[in-house]
C-alpha cells in the first residue's frame, strides 16, 4: 500500500471559557496515493478543523502527521512554504474564499507569484490560461472580478488556484455544499476528472453522505472530534455498524418514492466536546447505550475487511442487522 | 391554467398567472413569470428549484412581504379561500399574516428577536391576532412550546440559549400559534444538520396532521419532497415547468429540467460512476429569452423550441408539463426518443 | 413575454445598453463609482469640494484685492458690488481674505489627514493583523492619547511648542492619528476572518502579502470614509485654534481668525463674522456629505 498521508493520534484542542474543547481527539487514519478519503459528520464534529490542521493552517496539540514519509506535524516556516506546493486546499464558500478586489487572473496567479514559479509575465499568463481551460472557465473571464461570476464559476476559480502549484494532495472542505444541485454535479465531475488526470489524492470533507458516497474510496465518519467508523465507501453503506452512522444514513431523505424506509430519529442534539468524560461520546443519544458505554470510551477496532468501528456494542448489534 | 383535482378537495390557495419583476439598477429581473398553482386543504405542496428560480419571491408575494420597490407584481392573482390578496393594503395584509398564513424562514438564527424570551415571542403573535389577555396568551404560548417538543419551563429563555434545531422549533411554534390555514416553509431545514432536519420535518408533518394545515414547502432537495410532500411543482426561471403528484414527478418525469435534476444528485442507493449534470448555468432572470427559458441548457432543444413560449400540457390528469416536446404530436428530436426508451 | 417597463426602467435600460456598447469592464472600483454617481447628495458634496479646491488653486486670480490691502476709506462696509462680502475694520476686502484663506485651511487639513493616515493607519494595521500582545500595547497607547479631548490636546501642544505652522500640523496630527489607528484596526478585523485570507495563507502567502494585498484593499473603504470626516474635523480644529489665536497668525488670513477678528463688530457689521462662519460650515458639511456617499458607494452592504 502506497500511503501518501498518515495521521497518528492527532489532537487539536482549543481553550474556551468553559474548558478545553477537544475539536479533534486522537484521530488515526492514512490515505493511499491517488485515492479519495471522505470525512463526513455533522457541524461541529471537527472535520474542518482536521482538514486545516493537516494542511498546516492550525498547529496541532499533539500527534503526528506524516506526509510522503516526512514528519510534517510541526514544520518550520521554510518547510511549511515548501509543503504548500504539495498540499493544497479547496474551500467551502465560493463567495468568501476568493478576494473580491482581485481579478480572476490575479487570483489564479497568486500562488505562482508567492512561490516564484513561472517568473516572466508571459509564462504566468500562459499558465493561468491553461489552468482556466482545465477547470472550464472561459478565458474571457480572466479580467473579470468575482462579483460578476456565479457560485459554480467561483468555485472553479478556487480549484484552479489550488491546482496552480501542481499539488499532489488536496483537502476539499465542503467544496460543493454551497452550490445548487445541477452545478454541484458539474463540480463533482470536474474534481473526479482532475484526480484522474493529475493523480491527485483528496481528503474530502462534507456533511453530505450522498456526495461523500459518490466521490470517496474510503470514508471516515466523525462524531464530536473522533472517528467512529472507518471503512470503504461501499462497505459503509452495505454493512453500517455504528449506531450513529445508521441514524445518519436513515435521516437522509432519498429522492425516490418507491423506497419506504424506517427513519431512526435520534434524540437530542449535538453537544460540543468540551472536557469530555471518559465515555462513549455518542452514548447520550444512542438508543442502545448501556452502562458499559458510560464507563469507558470505545476504541476504533477492526471487525474484519478493514472495517473499523468504535462501539462497545458492535458485536451485539451486528446480529440485529 | 386550471388544475383538475382528482381528490376534489377544498381549495385553500389559488395562485393564477402571477408575474413579479424586480426593477433594479442593473435592469429588470423577471423573478416570477406567470406561475399558477393551487393548494388544497391539508396537503403539502413542494416547490422545488435552484437558487434564483423565484421560489422565495412567490412565497413573499403570497405573504404580501415583497419589498416595493424594487419589486412589483405585474399581474396575476392570489386567492386565499376565494379572497383576492393582490392589491390588498398593508394593514389588511397584516391581519392575514400570522393569522391565516404562517411562514418559516430558512435561517432560524436570524428570524428570532434576540432580546425577547422565546415564550414572549410566541405570545406576541397570539395577542396580535386574538383578543385575549396577556396571561391567557402566555398559557397558550406555553402549550405551543410543548407542541413543538420544547419543555414549557424554557418559556423565559432567550434564543441564544437554544441550539439551531431548537430555534427552528420555536419559529415553527410562532408560525403555527394562530392555527393558520396555510404554512409556508421556505427552506426550513437547509441550515440544519441531517439528523436535526429529520426531526424538524417529522415535526412539521405531525403538526400538519393535527391542525389540518396546508403547507407550501420550498426546497432545493428532492429527497425532502419525496418524504414530506403530496404534490410537487418544479420551478425553473420563474415558471413552473412541471407539476403533479409525487408519482408523476418521481416516476414519470417529462420535462428535461426535472430529469436533469434527478441525474445531478448523487444517490445513496444507486451507484453511478459519473453524475449527469445539466449543462450550463441557471438562466439569468435579467435576460430571459422570448422562447423556452430552458432552451440553452436543454439536451433536446431544437429549432421549433425557439418559436415562442412553450404551452402547458396536461399529459395525465393533474400532471402538467411546460415543454413543447411533451405534446404527443410534437416533432421530436432523436435525443428525446432515445431518452424515452 | 410582454414586459411592463416603467419610464424609470427605460432610462436604466438605455444606460445599460450604452455601457454594454462601450464594453466597459466592471471592476469593484467602477461599481463603487457608479453607485456614488447615483447618490445626488454625495455628488453635490463632491462638486462643491472640487469648486473649493479650484478656488484655492486659483485664489490669486479670483480675489479682487490683496489679502492685506488696506483701504481706510472703506472701513466696515456692508456687502456691495465692489466688496462682495463687505470689508473689515482695516478696510480689507473680506471676500478676498476668505478666498485666499482657503489656501491655508484646505491644504493643512489635507496634510494632517495624509500624515494621520500613514501613522495611525500603519499602527492600526499592525495592531489588527499582528498578535494579541502587539495589539494590546498599541491600542492602550492610543487610549492614552484619546483620553485627552482632541482640541485640548492641540491647544496644549501649540501653546507649549510655539505658534508655527508645523507645530499646528503636529498638534492636529496628534489629535487625529489615534482615530485612524482605531478605524484601521476595526476595518482589518472585519476582513481578517474572511475565508480568502485563510485561502491566501494556505497558498503560502506571508504576513506582509496578507496585509498589503488582501487586508488593506478590502478594508480601504472604511478607512477612506474616516479620512474624509477627519479632514472635516481637522479644518474645524484649525479654525478653532485660529479663532483662539493659536493657529495661523494674522495678517495671514484664516477663516477662524477672521471670525475672531470680527467678534467685536458682530452687531454693527455682521457680514464680518457671518461669511467666514458660513465657509467653515459649508466645508465641513460638504466633506461629510462626500464621506457618507463614499461609505454607501464603497460598502453597499453597510447601508
Amino acid at each position: 500500500m502506497d500511503e501518501i498521508l498518515k495521521v497518528e493520534k492527532l489532537k487539536k484542542y482549543y481553550a474556551t471559557p468553559r474548558g478545553l474543547l477537544h475539536a479533534v481527539d486522537n484521530v488515526d487514519f492514512s490515505v493511499e496515493r491517488g485515492k479519495t478519503m471522505g470525512f463526513v459528520g455533522e457541524s461541529g464534529c471537527g472535520k474542518s478543523t482536521l482538514g486545516s490542521t493537516i494542511i498546516g493552517l492550525e498547529v496541532p496539540t499533539g500527534g503526528k502527521i506524516i506526509y510522503d514519509g516526512r514528519d510534517i506535524t510541526f514544520p518550520t516556516k521554510k518547510e511549511l512554504k515548501e509543503l504548500r506546493k504539495e498540499l493544497q486546499m479547496i474551500f467551502q464558500d465560493p463567495f468568501s474564499s476568493i478576494d473580491p478586489r482581485m481579478s480572476i487572473s490575479d487570483i489564479i496567479a497568486e500562488p505562482l507569484i508567492i512561490h516564484r514559479m513561472y517568473r516572466s509575465r508571459q509564462e504566468r499568463t500562459k499558465k493561468v490560461e491553461e489552468l482556466m481551460d482545465i477547470v472550464g472557465i472561459a478565458r474571457r473571464y480572466a479580467y473579470s472580478y468575482p462579483h460578476e461570476l456565479d457560485g459554480g464559476r467561483r468555485q472553479r476559480v478556487g480549484i484552479a488556484r489550488a491546482l496552480a502549484v501542481n499539488p499532489k494532495f488536496i483537502v476539499c472542505d465542503e467544496p460543493v455544499s454551497a452550490l445548487d444541485v445541477s452545478i454541484q454535479a458539474q463540480v463533482l465531475n470536474l474534481l473526479q476528472d482532475l484526480q484522474r488526470d493529475h493523480q491527485l489524492t483528496y481528503l474530502f470533507i462534507t456533511h453530505d453522505l450522498s456526495v461523500v458516497r459518490h466521490i470517496s474510496d474510503d470514508i471516515c465518519v466523525m462524531y464530536l472530534g473522533q472517528i467512529v467508523e472507518k471503512c470503504s465507501a461501499a462497505e459503509l453503506y452495505l454493512h453500517t455498524l455504528h449506531p450513529y452512522t445508521k441514524a445518519l444514513l436513515s435521516a437522509i431523505p432519498i429522492p425516490d418514492i418507491t423506497i419506504k424506509k424506517k427513519r431512526i430519529l435520534m434524540k437530542g442534539e449535538l453537544s460540543s466536546p468540551i472536557e469530555p468524560k471518559d465515555q462513549c461520546r455518542f452514548a447520550a443519544r444512542c438508543p442502545y447505550a448501556n452502562e458499559e458505554c458510560y464507563s469507558s470510551c470505545p476504541k476504533l477496532m477492526d471487525v474484519g475487511n478493514g472495517h473499523m468501528v468504535a462501539c462497545h456494542k458492535v458485536h451485539s448489534l451486528e446480529d440485529n442487522l | 391554467m386550471v388544475e383538475k383535482n382528482i381528490q376534489n378537495n377544498e381549495t385553500v390557495l389559488e395562485v393564477d398567472d402571477l408575474v413579479v419583476h424586480y426593477n433594479t439598477e442593473e435592469g429588470v429581473a423577471e423573478a416570477v413569470n406567470g406561475m399558477s398553482f393551487t393548494l388544497h386543504k391539508g396537503e403539502t405542496l413542494g416547490l422545488v428549484g435552484e437558487t434564483g428560480a423565484g421560489k422565495t419571491s412567490v412565497a413573499l408575494a403570497i405573504m404580501g412581504l415583497l419589498p416595493v420597490p424594487p419589486s412589483q407584481i405585474i399581474r396575476g392573482s392570489i386567492k386565499l379561500n376565494g379572497e383576492e390578496l393582490v392589491g390588498k393594503k398593508n394593514k389588511e395584509m397584516r391581519s392575514i399574516r400570522g393569522d391565516k398564513i404562517g411562514m418559516i424562514f430558512q435561517d432560524p438564527m436570524t428570524s428570532l428577536n434576540p432580546v425577547m424570551s422565546v415564550g414572549d415571542q410566541i405570545a406576541e403573535v397570539i395577542r396580535l391576532h386574538e383578543n385575549i389577555s396577556k396571561g391567557e396568551a402566555s398559557v397558550k404560548a406555553g402549550k405551543m412550546l410543548e407542541k413543538v417538543g420544547i419543555a414549557a419551563d424554557r418559556y423565559k429563555e432567550y434564543p441564544h440559549q437554544f441550539s439551531g434545531g431548537m430555534k427552528q422549533r420555536v419559529v415553527i411554534a410562532i408560525a403555527l400559534a394562530c392555527n393558520p390555514n396555510i404554512l409556508i416553509a421556505d427552506e426550513p431545514t437547509t441550515a440544519l444538520d441531517v439528523t436535526i432536519q429529520a426531526q424538524v420535518l417529522e415535526l412539521i408533518n405531525d403538526l400538519k396532521k393535527d391542525y389540518g394545515t396546508s403547507v407550501i414547502l420550498i426546497t432545493h432537495d428532492l429527497g425532502v419532497v419525496a418524504e414530506t410532500c403530496d404534490r410537487c411543482a418544479v420551478v425553473y426561471a420563474g415558471e413552473i415547468v412541471e407539476s403533479g403528484s409525487l408519482e408523476d414527478i418521481f416516476l414519470h418525469a417529462q420535462h428535461p429540467y426535472t430529469k436533469g435534476l434527478f441525474g445531478s444528485i448523487p444517490r445513496l442507493d444507486v451507484i453511478v460512476e459519473r453524475l449527469h449534470p445539466i449543462k450550463g448555468l441557471m438562466s439569468d432572470p435579467m435576460t430571459l429569452p422570448e422562447y423556452c427559458s430552458f432552451y440553452d441548457r436543454c439536451d433536446h432543444a431544437c429549432e421549433e423550441c425557439k418559436q415562442g413560449e412553450p404551452a402547458c400540457m396536461e399529459v395525465s390528469p393533474g400532471h402538467i408539463v411546460r415543454c413543447r416536446l411533451a405534446h404527443p404530436e410534437a416533432m421530436k428530436p432523436e435525443s428525446w426518443e432515445k431518452g424515452q426508451a | 413575454m410582454a414586459k411592463n417597463v416603467t419610464p424609470y426602467m427605460q432610462k436604466v435600460n438605455a444606460r445599460l445598453e450604452k455601457e454594454r456598447k462601450k464594453g466597459k469592464r466592471s471592476t469593484p472600483l467602477r461599481e463603487a463609482a457608479k453607485r456614488y454617481k447615483r447618490n445626488k447628495i454625495a455628488m453635490i458634496g463632491l462638486i462643491v469640494v472640487i469648486i473649493f479646491i479650484l478656488v484655492a488653486i486659483f485664489a490669486d486670480l479670483i480675489a479682487p484685492y490683496g489679502y492685506d490691502e488696506n483701504d481706510y476709506t472703506a472701513i466696515l462696509q456692508a456687502p456691495s458690488w465692489t466688496h462682495l462680502m463687505g470689508t473689515d475694520d482695516y478696510g480689507r476686502d473680506i471676500f478676498s481674505r476668505i478666498v485666499i484663506a482657503s489656501r491655508y485651511s484646505l491644504p493643512v487639513g489635507f496634510i494632517c489627514v495624509i500624515l494621520g493616515l500613514l501613522v495611525g493607519g500603519g499602527l492600526g494595521l499592525i495592531a489588527g493583523a499582528g498578535g494579541e500582545r502587539v495589539e494590546n500595547v498599541i491600542m492602550r497607547i492610543m487610549d492614552i492619547f484619546q483620553a485627552v479631548p482632541a482640541t485640548l490636546m492641540s491647544i496644549a501642544i501649540v501653546a507649549a511648542l510655539g505658534n508655527t505652522m508645523s507645530n499646528l500640523i503636529l498638534a492636529i496630527l496628534v489629535a487625529s492619528f489615534p482615530g485612524f489607528a482605531r478605524t484601521t484596526r476595526a476595518a482589518i478585523f472585519t476582513v481578517k476572518d474572511n475565508e480568502y485570507i485563510r485561502a491566501a495563507q494556505a497558498l503560502g502567502a506571508n504576513k506582509a502579502r496578507l496585509m498589503l494585498r488582501h487586508m488593506v484593499p478590502n478594508g480601504m473603504g472604511t478607512i477612506i470614509v474616516h479620512a474624509t470626516s477627519t479632514m472635516a474635523s481637522s479644518i474645524m480644529i484649525i479654525s478653532g485654534m485660529s479663532y483662539l489665536g493659536l493657529g495661523i497668525v494674522p495678517p495671514t488670513p484664516e477663516w477662524g481668525s477672521i471670525l475672531n477678528a470680527g467678534r467685536p463688530f458682530m452687531l454693527n457689521a455682521p457680514w464680518y463674522t457671518v461669511f467666514p462662519g458660513v465657509m467653515i460650515l459649508i466645508t465641513v458639511l460638504v466633506l461629510n456629505m462626500m464621506g457618507d456617499g463614499l461609505r454607501d458607494a464603497l460598502d453597499p452592504k453597510l447601508k
